[in-house]
């Protein structure tokens, strides 16, 4: 840790650096070019942005874990394996859904610069969120990617559609972030402190106000639910990415919800994550076992009446919140108390991220002209018009379910062997009925792959394609990662455990610093070295 | 640390086996490089890579030493592949598995030459799909990890999707989606079999999928109970076993000529080896359990299946109804475990992937011709179609099990080695003890071929013979150079198993005997009388190991009732 200081502050920070610069560009950019002219370049530009942050997040997690030497920096973001690994997830989801924008916005008669900027300061927001490490940081961060999706959802200004989604998602977005201040307040109130690690400090001294605490994170689990879309919480869903462009939904179904969960998961692991608190007094894990099933449930059974894609798409979002959410219950704890977490819950991010970058590019190749009822019709027969699109869809389809040689399915995999593993057997039936819910949904995603290669309705309503490289290499390419890290997720694997093991050490990081109180570095220095990764997957 | 044992690269063996696995899949890949309008050459470009897998895989045969029990030494592969989870990618052949994939890739260039025809549309999605098919075969049936198994097993799953859904008859998307539902269901539940087997390696060193390590677990009954269930349900619906088989009618009846011949010639067989090769030795108590009702439902699927296959009007769905008939030989061949009835049961495989392969490959030639499956519609048919008829009367003998033919020999020992383990009936057994229920179960089998001869011939009668009451009938061209090249090889296997069959058991000898060490554990828990015997004697430990031999002596079984 102490070798890490040799890099500087704003290296550490340098690719939420890039892509604030590559926003603050676009802005600009986009003000001084003429009103009815081509955009797309700009998508190309902050994609760049995004690679560019890629490579530094990779040079970082070299290195990392970094410290901070400013202080206030130092407490507000922790530099770890966890926020990388997440960043490079959004960065890749933000840089394939940007390439889906360049041809779609025209086509859809909304291509204004401004776009991108907001592309890009959403993905800065998502950055942040994974990597802060206390309340306020945390707060910023989700407010800054929040506001900048709000407006995004309703980019498409004609349509009423896209407004109504926009107007639908701020309003009840916006209950939520007040959920949160509040649990965030009484938090603060509970323990006197806004960061992660001294939370969990102060609730494991006898003299903390446990009813407070549990007030709090109730409120916090209820703005967690409501950004990560789990039933009950999850109403907005399907007007929210039926309405949007489609390229934003891309955006939301991916960089929102990793960041959501990578945010939140930090969040609740390092100030919560004492077993104690996890099962006992402030029973969250719990809370969040029975909103799993929830929402599987709710998500599988109502994407099986849609026969719009992108609602149908929303509801299984839903439904894979579910599951991602099982990841959270199998942190494993040690002997002190530190909790860390396997590579499920990030793997099965990644796997979901590219799934959807590839489904929404299909989405929104179907969706050519203007049109914004991406039903059956609109698809039917697309193997016979575009073999390459149909594949896509058929391949990404294939991993949300789950099948072999897909990342989904490794996915899956990882998340049921963990929770076996973690829970000791308990939460045996929270795993069955997730092979439940991935056999229901059998019926919906085959029948996606059904419709777009053994139905011939194309020849009565040709389907307008948006033709665009861009968007097809962007969804190929997310396609294609989906078959790679599916056939060879060694890698991928190790990276996510790693990420997923890193949380263990923020309390040695917060004991390593606090020099003053001298009496926890000795103590808890050595432990961290050993505990964590020692997992079997 | 775990990893790093999983990572030392001990990579092994030869690469036959994985040459077999990818070469189809890489003809694939190639395929689909080709614009799609050359039709003429995706089609032999197909049927070319199509025999040279089947040429690839003759020194399986060649090189095969059946003298070895389990994994033939010389074809092992294993070499690593998902460190983090510590499975690998290892590839074996024995006893069990080598007939089957012989007869996969036998029958796969068969299809890709014999469709010609059949498949006017998107000619090139079609063989891609077959040779990912033959892959996914191929692969699991080599695969020794599970986890590389459950990938192969899943994989088989897509290309069949599409070979009825996008080839298929008019009601082909009703159909495609009941055989995926339920083959869905049945994996994913083993998918959860196959996490808990893994974890629970973990007990006992590093975790792994590898399936040796699996079969040395101590598992309590409970837990092999549901196990085996989980197994069990996925290797059953693919069978399909008698109350899990209304998919098996539907997907054959509106697939394609290539797809009902793939369906009935290899995809249920998996079923039947993935319970030889897996649920059986990995779960010998929880077998012994449900072994009763397996039987009783394989005995209800082989005389139901006869009769219904006798009431069906339409040709296809006979011969669909008659696969549940005859793999319910196969259940009952691998549920009396002895010696002789599991070999008989894999011969069978092989024998039913042969004959009732040609019947839907004849239909298919007929079809094509007619347009029509109705048996009413044909009549007469010899006249104008004499090398058809009979071409089609001897596959209908292999079917029915006449001597002489391959369906015969695979019938005898299945049915001989069921009586050998059901007798001797001690005196005062009930009808729940299994002796008793095992001999009337079997007797109640052997009607079953009775029934078999009787659907069959009725429908040859009808169909061939008689005077031609459609007109259209009378002037049909008999089969086509082609399709006699085709079908000649079918034919001439059907007589050489027949004439020769101990040239075929005689390679899975030795791995059967290796299958039959599990039969004691098995017979503690099936056979009840002798359970309560050994319960009474407090002796569990000195129950001796027998191979299929019929020692039980009489007279020593209490009443049937439990205590």
């Amino acid at each position: 840790m102490q070798a890490a200081t040799t890099t500087s502050d704003l290296a550490i920070i340098s690719p939420l650096f890039i892509v604030c610069a590559m926003g603050l560009v676009a802005l600009l950019v986009a003000v001084f070019t003429p009103k009815d002219s081509f955009k797309g370049w700009l998508g190309y530009v902050v994609a760049f942005g995004f690679a560019l942050a890629l490579v530094a997040v990779v040079w970082l997690w070299k290195q990392a874990p970094l410290t901070l030497s400013n202080e206030s920096l130092f407490f507000a973001l922790s530099v770890d394996h966890f926020g990388l690994g997440l960043t490079a997830v959004i960065l890749i989801g933000g840089l394939l859904a940007a390439l889906t924008a360049v041809d779609y916005l025209p086509s859809q008669r909304s291509d204004h610069g401004e776009y991108y900027a907001l592309v890009a300061f959403a993905v800065l927001g998502m950055m942040a969120m994974v990597m802060s490490a206390d309340m306020l940081t945390f707060f910023v961060a989700l407010e800054l990617m929040s506001i900048s999706v709000y407006v995004l959802a309703g980019f498409k200004r004609q349509s009423a559609f896209s407004t109504e989604a926009a107007m639908k998602y701020f309003v009840t977005g916006s209950f939520a972030s007040a959920l949160l201040l509040l649990g965030i307040a009484f938090t603060y109130g509970a323990t006197g402190s806004i960061r992660f690690t001294e939370i969990a400090e102060a609730l494991a001294s006898p003299q903390a106000s446990l009813p407070i605490a549990q007030f709090g994170v109730v409120m916090l689990l209820a703005a967690f639910f409501f950004k990560v879309a789990a039933a009950p919480f999850h109403m907005w869903t399907p007007d929210v990415y039926e309405g949007a462009p489609t390229s934003v939904t891309a955006l939301m179904a991916t960089g929102v919800k990793v960041a959501a969960f990578g945010g939140f998961a930090r969040m609740f692991l390092t100030a919560f994550g004492d077993a104690r608190f996890r099962t006992g007094d402030l029973p969250w894990e719990t809370i969040i076992a029975i909103v799993a099933v929830a929402s599987m449930f709710a998500g599988n059974l109502m994407a099986l009446a849609q026969k719009n894609l992108k609602r149908m798409l929303a509801y299984s979002a839903i439904a894979h919140t579910g599951y991602i959410m099982l990841a959270m219950l199998a942190a494993p704890t040690s002997g002190d108390g530190t909790v860390w977490l396997g590579p499920g819950l990030i793997f099965y991010l990644l796997g979901y991220t590219l799934a959807s970058i590839a489904a929404f590019g299909v989405a929104s190749v179907v969706s050519g002209n203007d049109v914004e009822d991406v039903n059956e019709v609109a698809y039917a027969g697309l193997a016979k018009r575009s073999p390459a699109h149909a594949l896509i869809l058929a391949v990404a389809m294939l991993s949300l379910l789950g099948i072999p040689l897909t990342a989904g399915f490794i996915g899956k995999l990882t998340i049921f062997a963990e929770v076996l593993d973690g829970s000791h057997n308990e939460y045996l039936w929270i795993v069955v009925v997730a092979v439940i819910n991935s056999i229901i949904s059998a019926f919906y995603y085959l029948r996606v792959i059904l419709v777009a290669y053994m139905r011939d309705e194309a020849a009565e309503r040709p389907i307008q394609l948006v033709s665009s490289r861009s968007l097809t290499l962007a969804a190929g390419l997310a396609a294609f990662l989906t078959l790679v890290v599916g056939l060879v997720p060694s890698r991928a694997l190790m990276a996510s455990g790693k990420a997923g093991g890193s949380l263990a050490d923020s309390k040695a990081r917060a004991a390593s610093t606090a020099t003053v109180n001298d009496v926890h570095t000795e103590a808890d220095a050595p432990a961290t070295a050993s505990a964590p990764k020692a997992t079997k997957l | 640390m775990d990893l790093s044992q999983a990572t030392e690269p001990a990579a092994s063996g030869s690469i036959l086996l994985a040459a077999l696995v990818f070469l189809p899949v890489l003809g694939a890949i190639l395929l689909a490089f080709i614009p799609r309008e050359q039709t003429a050459a995706h089609r032999g470009l197909g049927a070319t890579i199509a025999v040279l897998v089947f040429l690839l895989s003759i020194p399986l045969l060649t090189g095969f030493d059946a003298s070895v029990p389990g994994f033939q030494p010389g074809t092992r592969l294993d070499v690593s592949w998902i460190d983090a989870f510590g499975a690998r990618f290892s590839l074996g052949v024995d006893g069990i598995s080598v007939w089957i994939a012989l007869l996969t890739t036998f029958i796969t260039p068969l299809i890709l030459i014999g469709a010609q025809k059949a498949v006017e549309k998107r000619v090139r999605e079609f063989v891609i799909a077959m040779l990912v098919l033959e892959t996914a075969m191929l692969g699991a049936l080599f695969a020794t990890d599970m986890l590389l198994f459950y990938l192969f097993w899943e994989m088989m799953l897509i290309p069949m999707y599409l070979l009825i859904g996008i080839w298929g008859g008019e009601n082909r998307l009703y159909a495609t989606v009941k055989f995926v539902i339920y083959t869905v269901v049945g994996s994913l539940l083993m998918l959860v079999g196959i996490i808990w087997l893994y974890l629970k390696t973990g007990e006992t060193g590093a975790p792994s999928f590898a399936f040796e390590r699996m079969l040395s677990l101590d598992l309590s009954a409970t837990e092999q109970g549901w196990l085996f269930a989980a197994f069990g349900l996925a290797f059953l619906i693919k069978v399909p076993l008698f109350p899990f088989h209304t998919w098996l009618p539907d997907a054959h009846t509106e697939a394609p000529t290539a797809g009902s011949v793939i369906l009935a010639g290899i995809l249920l067989k998996m079923g039947t080896y993935g319970l030889l090769r897996f649920a059986v030795p990995l779960f010998p108590e929880a077998m012994g359990a449900f072994s009763p009702a397996i039987l009783v439902l394989s005995v209800i699927g082989i005389v139901y299946g006869a009769l219904v296959a006798f009431a069906q009007g339409d040709v296809k769905k006979l011969v669909a109804y008659s696969s549940v008939s005859h793999l319910g030989f196969v259940m009952l061949g691998i549920v009396a475990f002895t010696q002789q009835s599991v070999e008989g049961a894999i011969l069978q495989m092989v024998n039913h992937g042969v004959s009732t392969g040609a019947l839907f490959m004849l239909v298919g030639m007929v079809y094509e011709r007619t347009h029509t499956r109705k048996i009413t519609d044909y009549g007469g048919i010899a006249k104008s179609m004499p090398v058809f008829t009979l071409l089609f009367i001897i596959v209908t003998m292999s079917s029915i099990g006449l001597p002489g033919t391959n369906g015969f020999a695979g019938e005898f020992l299945i049915l001989s080695g069921a009586f050998l383990d059901a007798l001797f009936v001690p005196p005062g057994a009930g009808i729940t003890d299994w002796p008793m229920l095992a001999t009337v179960m079997t007797i109640i089998a052997v009607t079953g071929v009775v029934l078999g001869a009787i659907y069959m011939l009725s429908m040859v009668r009808r169909v061939f013979f008689g005077p031609i009451t459609n007109p259209e009938n009378a002037h049909l061209k008999d089969l086509t150079t082609r399709e006699r090249l085709v079908m000649a090889p079918m034919i001439a296997l059907i007589f050489i198993i027949g004439l020769f069959p101990t040239s075929f058991t005689s390679q899975t000898t030795a791995s059967v005997e290796q299958l039959m060490t599990v039969r004691p554990r098995i017979e503690v828990v099936r056979d009840k009388s002798e359970r309560q015997k050994i319960r009474a004697e407090g002796a569990r430990t000195t129950l001796a190991p027998r191979v299929g031999a019929p020692e039980r002596v009489a007279g020593v079984a209490p009443g049937p009732e439990e205590e």
